[in-house]
Protein backbone atom coordinates (compact mmCIF):
# COMPACT_ATOMS: atom_id res chain seq x y z
CA UNK A 1 0.00 0.00 0.00
CA UNK A 2 2.83 2.21 0.57
CA UNK A 3 4.38 2.10 -2.76
CA UNK A 4 0.98 3.61 -4.01
CA UNK A 5 2.23 7.10 -2.46
CA UNK A 6 5.45 8.30 -4.47
CA UNK A 7 6.34 11.31 -3.05
CA UNK A 8 3.53 14.18 -1.72
CA UNK A 9 4.08 17.59 -4.34
CA UNK A 10 5.06 20.68 -2.61
CA UNK A 11 4.85 23.42 -4.52
CA UNK A 12 3.71 27.19 -4.34
CA UNK A 13 0.25 26.64 -5.92
CA UNK A 14 -0.80 22.90 -4.21
CA UNK A 15 0.42 24.28 -0.89
CA UNK A 16 -2.28 27.31 -1.84
CA UNK A 17 -4.77 24.40 -2.18
CA UNK A 18 -4.09 23.53 1.60
CA UNK A 19 -6.42 26.11 2.00
CA UNK A 20 -9.33 23.76 0.42
CA UNK A 21 -8.22 20.39 2.07
CA UNK A 22 -6.16 19.34 -1.33
CA UNK A 23 -3.01 17.93 -1.42
CA UNK A 24 -1.44 16.24 -4.61
CA UNK A 25 0.67 13.25 -4.99
CA UNK A 26 2.45 11.42 -7.44
CA UNK A 27 0.97 7.78 -7.76
CA UNK A 28 2.17 5.44 -10.07
CA UNK A 29 0.39 5.27 -13.57
CA UNK A 30 -1.10 1.93 -12.56
CA UNK A 31 -3.26 3.19 -9.36
CA UNK A 32 -6.76 4.41 -9.77
CA UNK A 33 -8.40 6.86 -7.37
CA UNK A 34 -9.94 3.81 -4.84
CA UNK A 35 -6.40 2.63 -3.95
CA UNK A 36 -4.73 6.09 -3.49
CA UNK A 37 -7.62 7.60 -1.84
CA UNK A 38 -7.24 4.58 0.76
CA UNK A 39 -3.64 4.37 0.69
CA UNK A 40 -3.86 8.21 1.89
CA UNK A 41 -6.35 7.46 4.40
CA UNK A 42 -4.08 4.73 5.85
CA UNK A 43 -0.95 6.79 5.97
CA UNK A 44 -2.14 10.03 7.51
CA UNK A 45 -5.14 8.71 9.54
CA UNK A 46 -7.57 11.16 7.71
CA UNK A 47 -10.98 10.49 6.12
CA UNK A 48 -10.96 11.47 2.23
CA UNK A 49 -13.90 12.77 0.09
CA UNK A 50 -12.66 12.93 -3.13
CA UNK A 51 -9.56 12.13 -5.70
CA UNK A 52 -8.79 13.56 -9.01
CA UNK A 53 -6.05 12.01 -10.92
CA UNK A 54 -4.48 13.55 -13.70
CA UNK A 55 -1.61 11.82 -16.57
CA UNK A 56 1.08 14.26 -16.49
CA UNK A 57 2.60 13.60 -20.06
CA UNK A 58 6.04 13.53 -20.57
CA UNK A 59 7.81 16.64 -22.25
CA UNK A 60 10.03 16.36 -25.34
CA UNK A 61 13.82 17.11 -24.33
CA UNK A 62 16.64 17.24 -26.39
CA UNK A 63 20.37 17.92 -25.67
CA UNK A 64 22.97 19.17 -28.06
CA UNK A 65 26.75 17.82 -27.24
CA UNK A 66 30.10 16.76 -29.02
CA UNK A 67 28.58 13.53 -30.15
CA UNK A 68 25.51 15.32 -32.06
CA UNK A 69 21.84 15.78 -30.51
CA UNK A 70 19.94 13.76 -28.50
CA UNK A 71 16.22 13.56 -27.67
CA UNK A 72 14.23 12.15 -26.00
CA UNK A 73 11.04 12.51 -23.46
CA UNK A 74 11.03 12.75 -19.63
CA UNK A 75 8.70 10.54 -17.82
CA UNK A 76 4.88 10.08 -18.00
CA UNK A 77 3.84 10.47 -14.65
CA UNK A 78 0.06 10.19 -12.67
CA UNK A 79 -0.64 13.06 -10.23
CA UNK A 80 -3.70 12.77 -7.71
CA UNK A 81 -5.22 15.39 -5.91
CA UNK A 82 -7.03 14.54 -2.57
CA UNK A 83 -9.69 16.32 -0.81
CA UNK A 84 -10.02 15.42 2.62
CA UNK A 85 -12.95 15.57 4.93
CA UNK A 86 -13.64 18.93 6.62
CA UNK A 87 -11.85 19.44 10.30
CA UNK A 88 -8.61 16.87 8.61
CA UNK A 89 -5.12 17.87 7.51
CA UNK A 90 -2.17 16.84 6.31
CA UNK A 91 0.95 18.06 7.87
CA UNK A 92 4.54 17.08 6.09
CA UNK A 93 6.46 19.03 8.55
CA UNK A 94 5.46 17.10 11.40
CA UNK A 95 8.26 17.04 13.12
CA UNK A 96 9.27 20.34 13.09
CA UNK B 1 14.94 35.24 30.73
CA UNK B 2 17.21 34.37 33.86
CA UNK B 3 20.13 36.46 34.40
CA UNK B 4 23.22 36.17 36.62
CA UNK B 5 26.22 38.65 36.98
CA UNK B 6 29.14 37.30 37.90
CA UNK B 7 32.27 39.75 39.14
CA UNK B 8 35.35 38.74 37.59
CA UNK B 9 37.24 41.83 38.95
CA UNK B 10 37.07 45.52 40.33
CA UNK B 11 36.52 46.64 36.00
CA UNK B 12 35.42 43.35 34.71
CA UNK B 13 32.38 41.25 35.22
CA UNK B 14 30.17 38.49 33.53
CA UNK B 15 26.56 38.06 32.74
CA UNK B 16 25.09 34.36 32.14
CA UNK B 17 22.00 34.53 30.17
CA UNK B 18 19.32 31.55 30.05
CA UNK B 19 16.35 31.64 28.07
CA UNK B 20 13.91 29.36 27.83
CA UNK B 21 12.50 28.09 23.98
CA UNK B 22 9.02 30.53 24.85
CA UNK B 23 11.78 33.03 25.23
CA UNK B 24 13.31 32.42 21.85
CA UNK B 25 10.52 32.19 19.90
CA UNK B 26 9.99 35.40 18.65
CA UNK B 27 13.13 36.01 17.50
CA UNK B 28 13.53 32.69 15.66
CA UNK B 29 10.22 33.75 14.21
CA UNK B 30 12.05 37.00 12.93
CA UNK B 31 14.18 35.30 12.13
CA UNK B 32 12.68 33.27 9.66
CA UNK B 33 10.55 35.51 8.14
CA UNK B 34 13.91 37.66 7.36
CA UNK B 35 15.58 34.70 5.91
CA UNK B 36 12.19 33.47 4.13
CA UNK B 37 12.67 36.62 1.88
CA UNK B 38 15.74 35.04 0.33
CA UNK B 39 15.43 31.50 0.41
CA UNK B 40 14.80 30.04 -3.14
CA UNK B 41 12.98 26.17 -3.08
CA UNK B 42 12.64 24.64 -6.43
CA UNK B 43 8.43 24.96 -6.48
CA UNK B 44 8.02 27.97 -4.95
CA UNK B 45 8.61 31.51 -5.98
CA UNK B 46 11.72 32.94 -4.11
CA UNK B 47 10.16 34.28 -0.84
CA UNK B 48 7.08 32.44 -1.05
CA UNK B 49 8.07 28.82 0.37
CA UNK B 50 6.00 27.70 3.31
CA UNK B 51 7.66 28.68 6.92
CA UNK B 52 6.98 24.90 8.04
CA UNK B 53 9.50 23.53 5.17
CA UNK B 54 11.84 26.38 5.74
CA UNK B 55 11.69 25.49 9.72
CA UNK B 56 12.33 22.07 8.33
CA UNK B 57 15.25 22.32 5.81
CA UNK B 58 16.99 25.32 7.46
CA UNK B 59 15.62 25.67 10.74
CA UNK B 60 19.17 24.71 12.60
CA UNK B 61 21.25 27.21 10.20
CA UNK B 62 18.65 29.80 10.59
CA UNK B 63 18.33 29.38 14.84
CA UNK B 64 22.09 29.37 14.83
CA UNK B 65 22.97 32.14 12.90
CA UNK B 66 20.53 34.26 14.57
CA UNK B 67 22.09 33.25 17.92
CA UNK B 68 24.42 35.80 18.35
CA UNK B 69 21.86 38.64 17.71
CA UNK B 70 19.55 36.92 20.00
CA UNK B 71 22.68 37.26 22.50
CA UNK B 72 23.16 41.21 21.53
CA UNK B 73 19.78 41.50 22.34
CA UNK B 74 18.97 39.55 25.62
CA UNK B 75 22.43 41.35 26.82
CA UNK B 76 20.93 44.86 25.88
CA UNK B 77 17.78 43.91 27.87
CA UNK B 78 19.97 42.84 30.62
CA UNK B 79 21.58 45.64 31.11
CA UNK B 80 18.24 47.70 31.10
CA UNK B 81 16.37 45.87 34.20
CA UNK B 82 19.61 45.07 36.21
CA UNK B 83 20.84 48.13 35.26
CA UNK B 84 23.93 47.99 34.38
CA UNK B 85 26.61 50.38 33.32
CA UNK B 86 28.60 48.49 30.64
CA UNK B 87 31.78 50.36 29.43
CA UNK B 88 33.48 49.67 25.98
CA UNK B 89 32.44 46.53 24.17
CA UNK B 90 31.33 43.62 25.94
CA UNK B 91 32.28 40.18 24.36
CA UNK B 92 30.27 36.97 24.23
CA UNK B 93 32.62 34.21 26.05
CA UNK B 94 30.63 31.19 25.68
CA UNK B 95 27.22 30.14 24.08
CA UNK B 96 25.03 26.89 24.30
CA UNK B 97 22.34 25.98 22.57
CA UNK B 98 20.77 23.05 21.51
CA UNK B 99 17.48 22.68 19.39
CA UNK B 100 14.23 22.64 21.15
CA UNK B 101 16.24 22.80 24.67
CA UNK B 102 17.16 26.27 26.89
CA UNK B 103 19.90 28.46 25.48
CA UNK B 104 22.58 29.54 27.25
CA UNK B 105 25.42 32.32 27.35
CA UNK B 106 27.98 34.21 28.83
CA UNK B 107 29.05 38.23 28.32
CA UNK B 108 31.74 39.45 29.74
CA UNK B 109 31.79 43.16 30.09
CA UNK B 110 34.03 46.51 31.30
CA UNK B 111 32.75 48.38 34.40
CA UNK B 112 34.45 52.56 34.80
CA UNK B 113 36.99 51.54 38.06
CA UNK B 114 36.33 53.28 41.38
CA UNK B 115 38.54 56.30 41.39
CA UNK B 116 39.49 57.68 44.54
CA UNK B 117 40.93 61.01 43.66
CA UNK B 118 44.59 61.72 45.28
CA UNK B 119 45.68 65.57 45.09
CA UNK B 120 45.58 66.48 41.70
CA UNK B 121 46.39 70.49 42.25
CA UNK B 122 49.35 72.05 42.94
CA UNK B 123 51.71 69.81 41.26
CA UNK B 124 55.00 70.83 40.48
CA UNK B 125 56.80 70.97 37.42
CA UNK B 126 59.60 72.34 35.02
CA UNK B 127 58.67 74.77 32.95
CA UNK B 128 61.70 74.51 30.12
CA UNK B 129 62.89 78.02 28.63
CA UNK B 130 64.49 77.94 25.09
CA UNK B 131 66.35 80.72 24.41
CA UNK B 132 65.91 81.39 20.56
CA UNK B 133 69.84 82.06 19.67
CA UNK B 134 71.04 84.20 16.24
CA UNK B 135 72.21 80.86 15.12
CA UNK B 136 68.81 79.25 14.63
CA UNK B 137 67.44 82.40 13.06
CA UNK B 138 70.12 82.34 10.82
CA UNK B 139 69.45 78.75 9.94
CA UNK B 140 65.97 79.37 9.22
CA UNK B 141 67.15 82.10 7.10
CA UNK B 142 69.38 80.10 5.06
CA UNK B 143 66.63 77.29 4.37
CA UNK B 144 64.41 80.24 3.03
CA UNK B 145 67.69 81.03 0.48
CA UNK B 146 68.11 77.62 -0.03
CA UNK B 147 64.65 77.12 -1.26
CA UNK B 148 64.94 79.76 -3.73
CA UNK B 149 68.10 78.89 -5.01
CA UNK B 150 69.16 78.68 -8.65
CA UNK B 151 71.14 75.41 -9.77
CA UNK B 152 74.12 75.16 -12.59
CA UNK B 153 75.39 72.34 -13.94
CA UNK B 154 78.80 71.67 -13.19
CA UNK B 155 82.02 68.72 -13.22
CA UNK B 156 82.94 69.00 -9.96
CA UNK B 157 81.57 69.42 -6.27
CA UNK B 158 84.12 71.44 -5.00
CA UNK B 159 82.22 72.70 -2.00
CA UNK B 160 79.28 71.23 0.09
CA UNK B 161 76.65 73.68 -1.53
CA UNK B 162 76.40 70.94 -4.39
CA UNK B 163 73.43 68.46 -5.16
CA UNK B 164 74.96 65.04 -6.20
CA UNK B 165 72.52 62.76 -8.66
CA UNK B 166 73.86 59.27 -8.55
CA UNK B 167 73.26 55.51 -8.82
CA UNK B 168 73.99 53.41 -6.31
CA UNK B 169 74.29 49.84 -6.26
CA UNK B 170 74.74 47.80 -3.05
CA UNK B 171 77.72 45.44 -2.61
CA UNK B 172 77.90 42.56 -0.90
CA UNK B 173 80.75 41.32 1.29
CA UNK B 174 83.54 40.64 -1.09
CA UNK B 175 82.69 43.78 -3.25
CA UNK B 176 80.32 42.29 -5.61
CA UNK B 177 77.54 43.92 -6.87
CA UNK B 178 73.60 42.09 -5.45
CA UNK B 179 71.18 42.15 -7.66
CA UNK B 180 68.13 43.85 -7.64
CA UNK B 181 69.42 46.39 -5.06
CA UNK B 182 70.14 49.13 -7.65
CA UNK B 183 68.53 52.76 -7.20
CA UNK B 184 68.89 55.67 -10.20
CA UNK B 185 68.15 59.13 -9.73
CA UNK B 186 69.40 59.37 -6.14
CA UNK B 187 69.97 63.07 -4.95
CA UNK B 188 72.47 64.42 -2.42
CA UNK B 189 72.59 67.42 -0.90
CA UNK B 190 75.97 68.05 0.64
CA UNK B 191 75.07 70.47 2.88
CA UNK B 192 72.32 68.96 4.28
CA UNK B 193 72.49 68.33 7.93
CA UNK B 194 70.61 65.04 7.10
CA UNK B 195 73.32 63.56 5.30
CA UNK B 196 75.29 60.79 7.02
CA UNK B 197 79.12 62.00 7.04
CA UNK B 198 80.37 58.70 4.92
CA UNK B 199 78.26 59.57 2.35
CA UNK B 200 79.65 63.91 2.95
CA UNK B 201 83.14 62.30 2.69
CA UNK B 202 83.15 59.88 -0.01
CA UNK B 203 81.49 62.72 -2.65
CA UNK B 204 83.78 65.19 -1.04
CA UNK B 205 85.05 66.94 -4.43
CA UNK B 206 83.54 64.09 -6.56
CA UNK B 207 83.49 64.15 -9.90
CA UNK B 208 81.32 63.85 -12.48
CA UNK B 209 80.52 60.23 -13.95
CA UNK B 210 83.04 58.81 -10.71
CA UNK B 211 82.70 56.09 -8.45
CA UNK B 212 82.90 55.72 -4.88
CA UNK B 213 82.29 53.58 -2.81
CA UNK B 214 81.22 54.37 0.80
CA UNK B 215 80.62 51.62 3.87
CA UNK B 216 79.52 52.17 7.52
CA UNK B 217 77.18 51.00 10.30
CA UNK B 218 74.00 52.87 10.10
CA UNK B 219 72.00 53.18 13.20
CA UNK B 220 68.22 53.79 12.84
CA UNK B 221 66.21 53.30 15.64
CA UNK B 222 67.91 51.42 17.80
CA UNK B 223 68.83 48.94 14.45
CA UNK B 224 71.81 49.05 13.17
CA UNK B 225 72.63 48.16 9.14
CA UNK B 226 75.66 48.05 7.24
CA UNK B 227 75.56 50.17 4.57
CA UNK B 228 78.32 48.81 1.51
CA UNK B 229 76.85 50.71 -1.64
CA UNK B 230 78.83 52.01 -4.83
CA UNK B 231 78.07 55.55 -5.59
CA UNK B 232 77.92 56.35 -9.62
CA UNK B 233 78.25 59.87 -9.86
CA UNK B 234 75.38 61.12 -12.99
CA UNK B 235 75.36 64.81 -12.17
CA UNK B 236 76.63 67.55 -10.22
CA UNK B 237 74.77 70.58 -9.89
CA UNK B 238 76.38 74.17 -7.85
CA UNK B 239 73.28 75.34 -5.30
CA UNK B 240 73.82 79.33 -5.77
CA UNK B 241 71.83 80.79 -2.45
CA UNK B 242 69.20 83.58 -3.60
CA UNK B 243 70.68 87.00 -2.16
CA UNK B 244 69.87 88.15 1.34
CA UNK B 245 68.09 91.45 0.51
CA UNK B 246 65.07 92.83 0.67
CA UNK B 247 64.11 92.33 -2.77
CA UNK B 248 64.34 88.85 -1.70
CA UNK B 249 62.87 89.19 1.51
CA UNK B 250 59.96 91.24 0.04
CA UNK B 251 59.36 88.36 -2.56
CA UNK B 252 59.26 85.22 -0.48
CA UNK B 253 57.86 86.64 2.03
CA UNK B 254 54.55 87.79 -0.47
CA UNK B 255 55.51 91.58 1.03
CA UNK B 256 54.59 90.56 4.65
CA UNK B 257 58.32 91.85 5.93
CA UNK B 258 60.31 94.30 3.16
CA UNK B 259 63.50 94.47 4.87
CA UNK B 260 65.68 91.72 6.04
CA UNK B 261 65.87 92.99 9.34
CA UNK B 262 62.12 93.21 10.08
CA UNK B 263 62.10 89.12 8.37
CA UNK B 264 65.05 88.33 11.26
CA UNK B 265 62.66 89.87 13.90
CA UNK B 266 59.58 87.85 12.19
CA UNK B 267 61.62 84.29 11.85
CA UNK B 268 62.61 85.18 15.83
CA UNK B 269 59.13 85.77 17.03
CA UNK B 270 58.02 82.48 15.29
CA UNK B 271 60.36 79.99 16.97
CA UNK B 272 59.56 82.02 19.94
CA UNK B 273 56.01 81.27 19.80
CA UNK B 274 56.85 77.42 18.42
CA UNK B 275 58.95 77.15 21.46
CA UNK B 276 56.67 78.63 23.79
CA UNK B 277 53.43 76.19 22.67
CA UNK B 278 56.17 73.23 23.12
CA UNK B 279 57.09 74.64 26.51
CA UNK B 280 53.35 75.02 27.39
CA UNK B 281 52.96 71.52 26.11
CA UNK B 282 55.03 69.64 27.87
CA UNK B 283 53.56 71.32 31.25
CA UNK B 284 50.92 69.76 30.55
CA UNK B 285 52.21 66.46 29.84
CA UNK B 286 53.89 66.69 33.05
CA UNK B 287 50.79 67.26 35.06
CA UNK B 288 49.16 64.77 33.49
CA UNK B 289 51.59 62.42 33.92
CA UNK B 290 51.97 62.76 37.59
CA UNK B 291 48.41 63.22 38.04
CA UNK B 292 48.41 59.12 36.32
CA UNK B 293 51.21 58.39 38.55
CA UNK B 294 49.68 59.10 41.72
CA UNK B 295 46.26 57.01 40.66
CA UNK B 296 46.97 53.37 40.58
CA UNK B 297 43.63 51.56 39.38
CA UNK B 298 42.90 48.25 37.26
CA UNK B 299 41.94 49.93 33.34
CA UNK B 300 39.42 47.94 31.70
CA UNK B 301 40.51 45.73 28.82
CA UNK B 302 37.99 47.27 26.59
CA UNK B 303 39.52 50.70 26.72
CA UNK B 304 42.70 49.36 26.03
CA UNK B 305 41.36 47.98 22.71
CA UNK B 306 38.88 50.81 21.63
CA UNK B 307 42.51 52.91 22.17
CA UNK B 308 44.16 50.29 20.38
CA UNK B 309 42.24 50.10 17.22
CA UNK B 310 42.63 53.95 17.20
CA UNK B 311 45.69 53.57 16.62
CA UNK B 312 45.49 50.62 14.32
CA UNK B 313 43.29 52.80 11.99
CA UNK B 314 46.08 55.85 11.87
CA UNK B 315 48.75 53.23 10.76
CA UNK B 316 46.29 52.18 8.17
CA UNK B 317 46.17 55.38 6.55
CA UNK B 318 49.72 54.92 5.97
CA UNK B 319 49.47 52.45 3.70
CA UNK B 320 48.05 52.50 0.20
CA UNK B 321 44.50 52.21 -0.03
CA UNK B 322 44.20 52.05 3.66
CA UNK B 323 44.83 48.43 3.83
CA UNK B 324 47.56 46.94 6.29
CA UNK B 325 49.71 44.21 4.31
CA UNK B 326 49.07 40.37 4.83
CA UNK B 327 52.11 39.85 6.87
CA UNK B 328 51.25 42.58 9.25
CA UNK B 329 52.33 41.38 12.50
CA UNK B 330 49.39 42.60 14.65
CA UNK B 331 50.41 41.09 18.22
CA UNK B 332 53.58 42.85 17.87
CA UNK B 333 51.62 46.23 17.25
CA UNK B 334 49.34 45.56 20.31
CA UNK B 335 52.79 45.08 22.46
CA UNK B 336 54.37 47.35 21.37
CA UNK B 337 51.73 49.75 21.90
CA UNK B 338 50.15 48.71 24.94
CA UNK B 339 51.72 51.01 27.14
CA UNK B 340 50.33 54.07 25.79
CA UNK B 341 47.16 52.77 25.38
CA UNK B 342 47.52 52.15 28.99
CA UNK B 343 48.60 55.36 29.60
CA UNK B 344 45.58 57.16 27.33
CA UNK B 345 43.05 55.08 28.68
CA UNK B 346 43.85 56.12 32.16
CA UNK B 347 44.01 59.44 31.44
CA UNK B 348 40.78 59.09 29.90
CA UNK B 349 38.85 57.47 32.92
CA UNK B 350 41.07 60.51 35.42
CA UNK B 351 39.72 63.25 33.03
CA UNK B 352 36.54 62.67 33.60
CA UNK B 353 36.53 61.76 37.25
CA UNK B 354 38.54 65.48 37.45
CA UNK B 355 35.87 67.08 35.33
CA UNK B 356 33.30 65.57 37.58
CA UNK B 357 35.30 66.99 41.20
CA UNK B 358 35.21 70.05 39.34
CA UNK B 359 31.71 70.43 38.88
CA UNK B 360 32.86 72.16 34.86
CA UNK B 361 30.45 72.59 32.47
CA UNK B 362 30.12 74.61 29.40
CA UNK B 363 28.18 77.44 29.35
CA UNK B 364 26.34 79.50 26.41
CA UNK B 365 29.23 81.95 27.09
CA UNK B 366 32.66 79.42 26.35
CA UNK B 367 30.39 78.47 23.11
CA UNK B 368 29.54 81.87 22.70
CA UNK B 369 33.40 82.59 22.74
CA UNK B 370 34.45 79.85 21.02
CA UNK B 371 32.44 80.83 18.04
CA UNK B 372 33.36 84.02 18.09
CA UNK B 373 37.03 83.42 17.65
CA UNK B 374 36.25 80.35 14.87
CA UNK B 375 34.18 82.74 12.99
CA UNK B 376 36.84 84.97 12.35
CA UNK B 377 39.22 82.14 11.35
CA UNK B 378 37.10 80.16 9.53
CA UNK B 379 34.82 82.68 7.80
CA UNK B 380 31.44 81.25 8.69
CA UNK B 381 28.88 83.08 10.29
CA UNK B 382 28.82 82.96 14.19
CA UNK B 383 25.06 81.96 14.83
CA UNK B 384 25.75 78.98 12.67
CA UNK B 385 28.81 77.75 14.55
CA UNK B 386 27.13 78.25 17.84
CA UNK B 387 23.96 76.68 16.99
CA UNK B 388 26.57 73.43 15.44
CA UNK B 389 28.26 73.92 18.65
CA UNK B 390 25.48 73.97 20.76
CA UNK B 391 24.52 70.08 19.45
CA UNK B 392 28.14 68.58 19.63
CA UNK B 393 29.49 66.62 22.02
CA UNK B 394 32.42 66.60 20.80
CA UNK B 395 33.04 70.13 21.04
CA UNK B 396 31.71 70.66 24.74
CA UNK B 397 34.14 67.68 25.52
CA UNK B 398 37.28 69.79 23.88
CA UNK B 399 35.71 72.54 25.76
CA UNK B 400 35.26 70.46 28.98
CA UNK B 401 38.85 69.57 29.03
CA UNK B 402 40.52 72.59 27.98
CA UNK B 403 39.05 74.25 31.29
CA UNK B 404 40.18 71.54 33.20
CA UNK B 405 43.55 71.83 31.69
CA UNK B 406 43.45 75.43 32.83
CA UNK B 407 42.32 74.47 36.06
CA UNK B 408 44.92 72.20 36.52
CA UNK B 409 47.71 74.17 35.03
CA UNK B 410 46.67 77.39 37.09
CA UNK B 411 46.87 75.49 40.38
CA UNK B 412 50.08 74.00 39.32
CA UNK B 413 53.63 74.87 40.81
CA UNK B 414 55.80 75.75 37.78
CA UNK B 415 59.62 76.15 37.98
CA UNK B 416 61.12 78.14 35.11
CA UNK B 417 63.97 76.13 33.82
CA UNK B 418 66.65 76.80 30.91
CA UNK B 419 66.82 73.90 28.58
CA UNK B 420 70.14 72.03 28.23
CA UNK B 421 72.64 72.89 25.65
Amino acid sequence: MASILVRPIITEKITELGDKRQYAFEVPISANKIVVGKAIEKKFNVKVTSVRTMLIKGKHKSQMTRRGRFDGFTKTWKKAIVTLKEGDKIDYFGNV
Amino acid sequence: MDVTIQSLSDVSKEVEITATTEDLAPHFERAYHEHRKKIEIPGFRKGKAPLDMIKKIYGDLIENDSLNEIATEMYRKAVQEKELKPIGEPVLVDMDYKRGESFRCKIQYDVRPTIELKQYKGIAVDKIIHTVTDDEVEKELVRLQRANATMEDVETAADPEHIITATLQDLDDSGNPIAGRRSEGIRFYLADDQLEKPFKDALKNAQKGGDYTVQFEHKHGGETHSINTKISVTKIQKVTLAPLDDAFVAKVTKEKFTAVDSLRKGIREDITAYWKEQSERHVINSITSEIIKRHDFQVPESLIRTVLSGLLEEVKNDYPNKKLPDNFDFEKFNKENREYAVYQSKWALLREELIKAENITVTDEDLDKLAEAESAKIKIPKDRLINYYKSSEQIKDRLTGDKLIKILVDSAKIKEVPEKA
